[in-house]
C-alpha cells in the first residue's frame, strides 16, 4: 500500500479508514442490497426521502454524541422534545410576528439550553450521576408538556411554521441540509474548538483532566445545553412536519438517539467518537426502516430484526478485535514461514 | 491508495444505482397501499385483514406499513409507500392532524388517499370511514341504563385510554355525557394508558375507594379485561358491569366467561374491505356515496356486544 | 440534633420516614385509604415491580442495567398462555420462568462474549423479545379466564409468600453468601474484581440471569392476575424497576446497595398512586407528582453525596 504524500491525502486517507468508517460501509452494502431486490428502493425521490427522515432522528443524536463522548446519558430527551416541541407550537403565534422565523427557532433553542442548563446543574452542582437526574427530569419534563398543552394535542398550520420542514432546495429536503450543517459544526466543534477538546478529556478521564486545569462543572454545563439546543431543533423540525404538537410525543426518543450514536461506532466508554459516523448511522437506521416497507417485512419480525441488527452492530469491536487477532496470527505465520 | 480506491469505488457504484429506479410503477398490476396505526392491536389487526383480503379480491397488489403508534413513523412510511409507486394510499392515522404532509405527498404523485376510522384532520383527502366513537360510548351506557334503570346518584367510574389515543378517547365522553343525563354519578375518571395491567391496578383503587360502584367503563377491550379481573377478585362480578370497546378476541372470551358484560364492536374488518372497495372505486373514476358529503364521510356501524349477541361480534 | 446526626439518621430512616408521613396524611385525608382492601391492593399492584426491583437492585449493583425486563414480561406472559393447554398451569409457569432465565443468560452472554455494554446490549434485545412475543402470539391476547387455577398467584397469601421469598433469597445472596460480596466487587470495578480472582463473566452471567428469573416470577404473577397470556405487556415496565431502585439508594456507581431501600420505595410510589386514584387525579398531575418526588429524593441523596465528598 502507498503512503500518501501529501498532508491533505494523509487526512483525507486517515479520514477514509474503513475501520472507523464501518457504517458508512453498512450503509453503501444495505443500499445495493435492498435496491437489488426491490430496484424502486433506489430511485431518487425515495433516497432524498429517507435522507429527510433521518434528519428527525439525526440532528437530536448530534447532541447525544457529544454527551456521550463526554461521559453521560442524557434520557430525559423525548419528554424535552415534546415540551419544546409544545412549547414552541404555544409560542408561535404570538413571537414570530415579533422576532420572525429564524428568531423564533433561535427563542426555541435558547429555551432547549436553558433546560440543557438545568440538567447539568443537577449533575454538576448536586452531583446526581446523569443517568438518574436525567430520568428524573423525564418525568418533570414530561407532566410539564402534559400540563403545558392541558394534555391536548395542538396544531398549527401557519404557512411560515411548516415551512421549516417542508421545504426543498433543488429536490434536497431542508431538513437534511440543516442536519448536515449540524453535523459540519458538530465536528467542528469536537475536533477544532477548545471545547471539544475539553469534552473529550473529560471523556477519558476526569481526574486527568481537573489536573489538567479543566473546570469539569463548567463543561457538563455546556455539554447537556448543547443536547438541549440540538434536542430543541429536532423538536421544532418535527412540529413543523406533523403540523402541530403532542405531548405524548417521544416515549423512548431517547433509546433510538443513544443506539444510533452507539451504532455511528462512538464508544459508551467515552473520550472520542464522531459525529460525521452518528449521521452516517441515522441514515442507516432510516434506510433500514425504509427498507422495511420495500420488502414487505412482516411488521413483528422487523422489531427482530431492528433488535438483531443492533447487537450484532454494537458487537462491532468485539468482532473487530477477532479480526484483528486473526490478521496478527496471519502475519504471524508468514513470518515464521519465511524464516 | 487502496482505501481510497475502494471507497471512490463504492461511492461511485452508490451514486449509480441511485435515482436510477423508477418511482412510477409499470407493471400491470396497480400496488394499493395500507399504512396502519400499529399491528400489536387486535383492532388493526383485523383491519388490515379486511384491506388486505379485498384489495387481492379486486385484482390488486398490496403493501402493508405498520406505523408501530408513531406519528414520523406514519409520516416516512406513507412517502414511502408513495415512493414504491403505490396507485392509491390508505391511512388508519396515529395522529390525524399530521396528515397534512402526507395528503400533500400523496396529491403531488396524485394518487387517491383513503382514511380508515381515527380521523382525517381536516385534510383534502378523497374519503374517510369513520366510526362514531361518541355514539359507541353512548351504546355503552344506554347499555347500563337498560340494565339498571335511572341513576339515581349511583357510581360509575370510567378507565381511559392513553391520552394520546385521541379518539379513544371520545368513548369515554360519550358515556359521560348518557351516563349524568340520565342521574348516575362519574365518581372516577382515571387513564390506565390502554394498557391491561392498568386497568387491572386503576379498578383496584377506584373499588377501594367507591365499594358501592355499579359500572365501570374502559375505553378499550384490554383494560377492560384487567378491570374485570379486579371486580372478579372483589368478589364484585354481579355488582359491578364491566364494558369495554372494540370486540377483540380476548373480550369476548371475558363475556362469554362471564367476567364482562358487554363491549362495542366496531367491525374493523368491514371497515378495511369497504376501505377497499372505495379505492377501488376511487382507481376506477366512479363516483362515491357518501354518508356525509360534506365531510366525504362514509359511517362504519358499532353495535353493543353482549353474552346474548356473542355470535353477532364476528368481524 | 447537629447536620452529621441528621444526615446520619436521613441516611438510615429518610425514606422510612417519607413513607410514613404519605401513609398518615392519606389516611387522614382520605377515609377510603384506611382498610385492608386499600393495604391488599397495595400488595397485588406492588408485587410485581417489587420482586422484578429486587432483582434489579443486584443489577444495579453490579454496574449492570437491563432494559429488556419489561419485554421479557410480555414474551414469559405469551409463553405460559401458549403451555397452558399442553403443560397444564403449573408447567406452563415452570417453562415460563425457564424461558426467562435462558433470556437472561443470553443477555449476559451478550454482554460477556460480544463485550457489548449491558445498557445498550438489553436494548437490542428489548426489541428482539418484543417482536418474538407479538410473532409467537400472532399479535393478540390469549385468555386465560377458562382455566380459574390462573388466578393463584392472584391471592395475597402467594403474594406476601413471593415478595418476601424474593427479598430473602436477595438479602441472603447480597449479604450473607461470598457471592454476594464478589457481586459488590465486581460493581465497585471490575478491573480491581478480575484481580482478586474474581470470575467477572460468571458474575455477569448471574446477574442478568437473576434479574430476568425476577422478572418472570413477576410475569408470572401478572399473568394470574389479568388471567391473560398478554401480548402487549410490561410497556415501561423496566423504567418502573429502575426507578424504585434509585429511589431506594443504591449509588449508581455500584458497589454499594440498598434491597430494603427498594422495597420502601415501592411501596412509596404504591401509596402515592393509591392516593392520587383515589383523589381522581388527572393523568399529567399524577406523572408530574411521580417526577417531583424523584427529583426530590434524588436531589436531596446529590446534597448528602456532596457534604461527604466535601467533609
Amino acid at each position: 500500500m502507498n503512503e500518501p504524500r501529501t498532508a491533505f491525502g494523509r487526512r483525507v486517507s486517515a479520514a477514509l479508514d474503513w475501520r472507523e468508517r464501518s457504517v458508512f460501509a453498512a450503509l453503501a452494502l444495505l443500499f445495493l442490497a435492498v435496491s437489488a431486490a426491490n430496484p424502486r428502493f433506489a430511485a431518487l425521490s425515495n433516497v432524498l426521502s429517507i435522507l429527510g427522515d433521518s434528519a428527525y432522528i439525526g440532528i437530536a443524536a448530534i447532541g447525544m454524541t457529544l454527551c456521550i463522548i463526554f461521559g453521560a446519558f442524557d434520557l430525559s430527551i423525548g419528554a424535552l422534545l415534546a415540551l419544546l416541541s409544545v412549547a414552541s407550537v404555544t409560542w408561535a403565534p404570538h413571537l414570530q410576528p415579533v422576532v420572525g422565523t429564524a428568531g423564533f427557532v433561535i427563542i426555541v433553542a435558547l429555551a432547549g439550553a436553558g433546560c440543557g442548563l438545568l440538567n447539568g446543574a443537577l449533575v454538576a452542582g448536586l452531583r446526581i450521576p446523569a443517568f438518574i437526574a436525567t430520568l428524573g427530569m423525564m418525568y418533570v419534563y414530561r407532566g410539564a408538556a402534559f400540563m403545558l398543552s392541558g394534555g391536548q394535542d395542538q396544531r398549527l398550520d401557519s404557512a411560515w411554521f411548516l415551512s421549516l420542514a417542508n421545504g426543498d432546495l433543488a429536490g434536497v429536503p431542508v431538513v437534511f441540509l440543516v442536519f448536515v450543517g449540524l453535523t459540519v459544526l458538530g465536528t467542528l466543534l469536537l475536533n477544532r474548538h477548545p471545547l471539544g477538546r475539553r469534552i473529550q478529556a473529560v471523556g477519558n478521564s476526569p481526574k486527568a483532566a481537573r489536573a489538567a486545569g479543566i473546570s469539569v462543572s463548567r463543561t457538563t454545563l455546556a455539554v447537556f445545553a448543547l443536547v438541549g439546543v440540538f434536542t430543541a431543533i429536532a423538536g421544532v423540525l418535527q412540529a413543523s412536519l406533523l403540523r402541530g404538537a403532542q405531548p405524548g410525543r417521544g416515549v423512548e426518543f431517547e433509546l433510538y438517539v443513544i443506539a444510533t450514536v452507539v451504532l455511528g461506532g462512538t464508544s459508551l466508554d467515552g473520550g472520542k467518537g464522531s459525529v460525521i459516523n452518528t449521521a452516517a448511522a441515522a441514515v442507516l437506521l432510516a434506510t433500514l426502516q425504509c427498507s422495511f416497507s420495500f420488502l414487505a417485512v412482516n411488521p413483528y419480525v422487523q422489531k427482530i430484526i431492528v433488535g438483531g441488527v443492533l447487537v450484532a452492530a454494537f458487537s462491532m469491536n468485539y468482532l473487530r478485535g477477532q479480526v484483528e487477532d486473526w490478521r496478527k496470527r496471519r502475519q504471524q505465520q508468514r513470518k515464521e514461514a519465511s524464516v | 491508495m487502496m482505501k481510497t480506491t475502494g471507497a471512490l469505488a463504492i461511492v461511485a457504484l452508490v451514486l449509480a444505482t441511485a435515482g436510477c429506479g423508477d418511482s412510477k410503477s409499470s407493471s400491470q398490476q396497480q400496488i394499493i397501499g395500507f399504512s396502519v396505526y400499529d399491528m400489536k392491536y387486535e383492532f388493526f389487526q383485523m383491519m388490515e385483514k379486511g384491506t388486505r383480503e379485498r384489495a387481492k379480491e379486486l385484482g390488486y397488489g398490496y403493501q402493508l406499513h405498520d406505523q408501530k403508534s408513531d406519528e414520523l413513523q406514519m409520516v416516512s412510511g406513507c412517502k414511502s409507500l408513495i415512493n414504491q409507486g403505490a396507485a392509491a394510499l390508505i391511512v388508519s392515522p396515529i395522529k390525524p392532524d399530521a396528515l397534512g404532509a402526507v395528503v400533500d405527498a400523496a396529491q403531488k404523485a396524485e394518487i387517491p388517499v383513503v382514511i380508515n376510522d381515527i380521523g382525517g384532520g381536516g385534510t383534502p383527502y378523497h374519503a374517510i370511514i369513520i366510526s362514531d366513537n361518541f355514539g359507541g360510548g353512548k351504546l355503552a351506557g344506554q347499555y347500563v341504563v337498560d340494565k339498571l334503570g335511572v341513576g339515581n346518584g349511583r357510581n360509575v367510574a370510567i378507565l381511559k385510554c392513553e391520552p394520546s389515543a385521541i379518539y379513544a378517547i371520545r368513548r369515554g365522553e360519550g358515556f359521560k355525557a348518557l351516563m349524568t343525563s340520565n342521574g348516575y354519578t362519574v365518581v372516577a375518571e382515571l387513564s390506565a394508558h390502554s394498557k391491561t395491567e392498568e386497568g387491572y391496578a386503576k379498578m383496584k383503587n377506584v373499588l377501594a375507594g367507591t365499594p358501592d360502584l355499579v359500572a365501570v367503563f374502559c375505553e378499550n377491550d384490554p383494560m377492560a379485561v384487567g378491570a374485570a379481573q379486579a371486580v372478579a377478585e372483589a368478589g364484585k362480578t354481579a355488582q359491578v358491569l364491566v364494558i369495554g370497546f372494540n370486540a377483540d378476541g380476548v373480550a369476548i372470551e371475558s363475556i362469554r366467561a362471564g367476567t364482562m358484560a358487554a363491549t362495542v364492536a366496531q367491525f374493523p374488518e368491514q371497515m378495511g374491505r369497504i376501505s377497499a372497495e372505495l379505492t377501488d372505486k376511487l382507481l376506477k373514476k366512479q363516483p362515491l356515496q357518501f354518508d356525509d358529503v360534506s365531510q366525504r364521510e362514509i359511517f362504519a356501524p358499532v353495535k353493543l356486544i353482549t353474552q346474548e349477541n356473542l355470535s353477532e361480534a364476528s368481524k | 440534633m447537629n447536620e452529621a446526626r441528621f444526615w446520619r439518621w436521613w441516611d438510615r430512616y429518610g425514606l422510612l420516614a417519607i413513607l410514613g408521613v404519605t401513609v398518615v396524611a392519606l389516611a387522614a385525608g382520605q377515609p377510603r385509604f384506611r382498610s385492608w382492601y386499600t393495604a391488599l391492593n397495595l400488595l397485588s399492584t406492588s408485587a410485581p415491580v417489587a420482586i422484578a426491583g429486587a432483582g434489579m437492585t443486584l443489577a444495579i449493583t453490579c454496574g449492570v442495567f437491563d432494559l429488556s425486563i419489561g419485554a421479557l414480561l410480555a414474551l414469559v406472559s405469551v409463553t405460559i398462555g401458549v403451555l397452558v393447554p399442553h403443560l397444564g398451569l403449573t408447567g406452563a409457569m415452570v417453562a415460563g420462568l425457564a424461558m426467562g432465565g435462558a433470556a437472561g443468560l443470553v443477555n449476559g452472554l451478550i454482554v460477556t462474549r460480544l463485550k457489548i455494554q449491558a445498557f445498550i446490549a438489553t436494548l437490542g434485545t428489548m426489541l428482539l423479545w418484543r417482536g418474538l412475543a407479538l410473532w409467537i402470539s400472532g399479535g393478540k391476547d390469549a385468555n386465560l379466564v377458562h382455566v380459574p387455577a390462573v388466578k393463584v398467584l392472584a391471592h395475597w397469601g402467594w403474594l406476601a409468600l413471593l415478595v418476601a421469598g424474593t427479598y430473602g433469597l436477595s438479602a441472603l445472596i447480597y449479604y450473607r453468601l461470598p457471592l454476594g460480596l464478589r457481586l459488590r466487587a465486581v460493581g465497585s470495578s471490575a478491573t480491581s474484581a478480575w484481580a482478586s480472582g474474581v470470575n467477572v463473566n460468571a458474575m455477569t452471567l448471574f446477574v442478568f440471569a437473576y434479574v430476568a428469573l425476577t422478572a418472570s416470577v413477576a410475569a408470572a404473577i401478572t399473568t394470574s392476575q389479568l388471567a391473560i397470556g398478554g401480548c402487549n405487556l410490561g410497556v415501561s415496565f423496566e423504567l418502573e424497576a429502575i426507578t424504585v431502585v434509585l429511589l431506594g439508594g443504591t449509588a449508581l456507581r455500584g458497589g454499594l446497595g440498598n434491597l430494603g431501600g427498594t422495597l420502601l420505595a415501592t411501596a412509596l410510589l404504591g401509596v402515592m398512586r393509591i392516593g392520587l386514584d383515589l383523589a381522581n387525579v388527572k393523568d399529567e398531575y399524577q406523572r408530574l407528582a411521580i417526577g417531583l418526588l424523584l427529583l426530590t429524593a434524588l436531589a436531596l441523596d446529590g446534597v448528602r453525596r456532596a457534604r461527604k465528598e466535601a467533609a
